[in-house]
């Protein structure tokens, strides 16, 4: 062996992560000279920019180094406690959306559908909702009742039905089948309100995820963790996954071609049948906490937080260009991300700003923020527990 | 190993001047090598993002001070591969696994890809290779990728690791000996 066999053996070793572990730590590094901002630049930059760049840069140093204590006590020395703060100047008491389409939204007052105008109604007190295809209907549920409502009419109710607590519903993409938790088993009932049975007992809390497409064709995590893809018509299994921790959420690309599997430590993606594409590992110290898929593409957003720091921050995976890029960091836990129909923004829900964040997916606008989300959804409310969550975004309302 | 070119220089005095981009220049060309390195020394992704990681962000930090005159890469590569084998130490010290045999991994990123391909295989020198690595002491691993990766010579080698002259060349040797005997097997 001669010392260029060496070395090209040396150079033909697998690396993973290489480009993802690059991106992430270009962000990182990049945060981290914005916020050492020399003085000279500070005319240039609004102080309040610098400020969330601190911020941000803070955020994503403490998420993504694994030595994230130095890091945390280096940004702290520099902007003082990490609080939330606003990205752009918000809107206050506002909720117009930036986007067609209408939102899909929980707080402690109960469902509410709001308008891209800004307009708000709320459909009747309930614990959570889904969308159906095309905003036609809502399922909705409290303790053991699950319902469909009207989303254009308050407190009409075309079915109820009573079953164990259930936990969340989920209209399937064909529009004819809901599939719900309920007392530790997974349900399913026509969209009529019909032929309701058990399809799976045992399984675990999390939201069952329709596979998009005319069949009626659902993924779900079983007690053991193991994701199992199901007619829900026929009971025949198409495929599970091996057993690994218990999955935090289920998410198909709109192609249904992808299933992402978010875990604490990583994101799991597969292409039916069965074939494994893609182990993302999140960074040390982080959980995932929220996944997305962006419509139209096999784009995925997705939200990790620090326990140890209590930062959050938000990626977004461009599957095309095989880059990750952080779009947002911010002190505390973000909430559910969802993407506007046509995948053009992505909200962020920021309980501790009580704000949404609307980022643009193409990273070249503006953050917009809205804040106040919470006294206008849940006047008299107080606290993060009373944080409105955005549990949908939906198709504009038809005219006329 | 290259010396300093006129176009990292320009880069560095851009970046000290405040330039974000050009930065970034400077990362793009060091991420790649200086990732390799820190890998293949601790034999853990996550770990060698981590160890990367911080020497980058040691440079960001301490750019304003930097002379811009000096070579940018063995000023990284010391801070990767020393901080490296202390990780491969300390890991080992705690008797840690990693999450998975790294010759068993294929491209997370695969499917990003237009084919969906995940990595080809490793051929049967390669491999022999990587074993071989694998089988190494944390130090013997860190000169052969300073010698045989990075290119630095022994002199150099020397003083980064902070060693005799005469302790990098027999490590360099037994390091050699043994990847070249993990070929030599395969080969049968």
């Amino acid at each position: 062996m001669s010392d260029k066999d060496l070395r090209t053996a040396l150079l033909a070793q697998p690396v993973p992560d290489e480009h993802i572990a690059e991106e992430r730590t270009w962000e990182t590094v990049r945060s981290a000279y914005l916020a050492r901002e020399p003085v000279a630049r500070r005319r240039r930059v609004p102080w309040r920019l610098l400020l969330v760049l601190a911020v941000a840069g803070a955020g994503v140093a403490i998420a993504l180094t694994p030595p994230g204590p130095a890091v945390s006590d280096w940004v702290r020395d520099r902007v003082g406690r990490v609080q939330a703060v606003p990205v752009e100047p918000a809107k206050p008491a506002v909720l117009s959306l930036p986007a067609p389409g209408r939102l899909l939204v929980t707080s402690p007052e109960g469902v509410w559908i709001v308008g891209e105008d800004g307009s708000r109604r709320l459909l009747g007190a309930y614990d959570g909702a889904a969308w159906s295809p095309g905003g036609l209907f809502v399922a909705a549920w409290r303790g053991r009742e699950l319902a469909a409502l009207d989303p254009e009419e308050a407190d009409f109710v075309h079915w109820t039905l009573t079953r164990d607590e259930i936990e969340v519903a989920r209209w399937s993409s064909s529009g004819f089948r809901v599939a719900y938790l309920s007392g530790g088993s997974l349900r399913v009932v026509v969209g009529n309100g019909t032929g309701d049975r058990e399809l799976a007992a045992q399984v675990s809390p999390v939201a069952p995820a329709w596979r998009p497409g005319r069949e009626e064709v659902v993924a779900y995590a079983d007690a053991t963790g193991r994701v199992v893809v199901v007619d829900a018509d026929t009971g025949k299994v198409s495929w599970r996954t091996a057993q690994a921790l218990a999955p935090l959420a289920l998410a198909w690309t709109d192609d249904a071609e992808r299933l992402a599997v978010l875990g604490e430590r990583q994101i799991r993606v597969f292409q039916a049948p069965k074939k494994r594409l893609a182990t993302i590992r999140l960074p040390a110290g982080a959980v995932g906490s929220a996944i997305a898929t962006r419509p139209g593409s096999h784009d995925l957003a997705y939200t990790i937080f620090s326990p140890g720091t209590g930062e959050s921050a938000v990626y977004l995976l461009d599957a095309r260009r095989s880059r990750t890029r952080l779009v947002f960091a911010g002190a505390g836990r973000l909430d559910a991300l969802t993407w506007s129909p046509d995948g053009a923004l992505l909200l962020v829900g920021w309980p501790a700003a009580d704000e949404w964040l609307f980022v643009p997916a193409d990273g070249r606008g503006r953050v917009t923020a809205v804040t106040n989300v919470a006294r206008e959804l849940d006047p008299g409310g107080t606290g993060t527990a009373s944080a409105p969550r955005v549990e949908g975004w939906c198709c504009p309302a038809e005219p006329g | 190993m290259a010396l300093l070119g006129g176009d990292e220089r320009a880069w560095i005095r851009a970046a000290q001047a405040g330039s974000a981009s050009e930065l970034e220049a400077l990362f793009r060309l060091h991420w790649p090598r200086a990732y390799r390195a820190a890998y293949l020394v601790v034999q853990d992704h996550a770990a060698a993002e981590g160890i990367a990681q911080e020497a980058f962000l040691a440079a960001a930090r301490t750019l304003d001070r930097f002379d811009g005159e000096r070579p940018f890469g063995p000023w990284l590569h010391r801070i990767v591969v020393n901080r490296a084998v202390d990780s491969a130490r300390a890991r080992s010290a705690r008797h840690e696994v990693a999450g998975e045999s790294y010759l068993d991994v294929t491209d997370p990123l695969g499917w990003h890809g237009a084919d969906g391909n995940p990595h080809p295989h490793l051929g049967p020198g390669a491999r022999a290779i990587a074993v071989g690595l694998s089988s190494l002491a944390p130090e013997h691993r860190a000169v052969i990728v300073l010698r045989y990766l990075l290119e630095y010579t022994p002199g150099e080698i020397a003083e980064m690791l902070e060693l005799p002259r005469g302790a990098v060349n027999s490590r360099l040797r037994r390091g050699f000996d043994q990847l070249e005997a993990r070929l030599q097997e395969s080969r049968r």
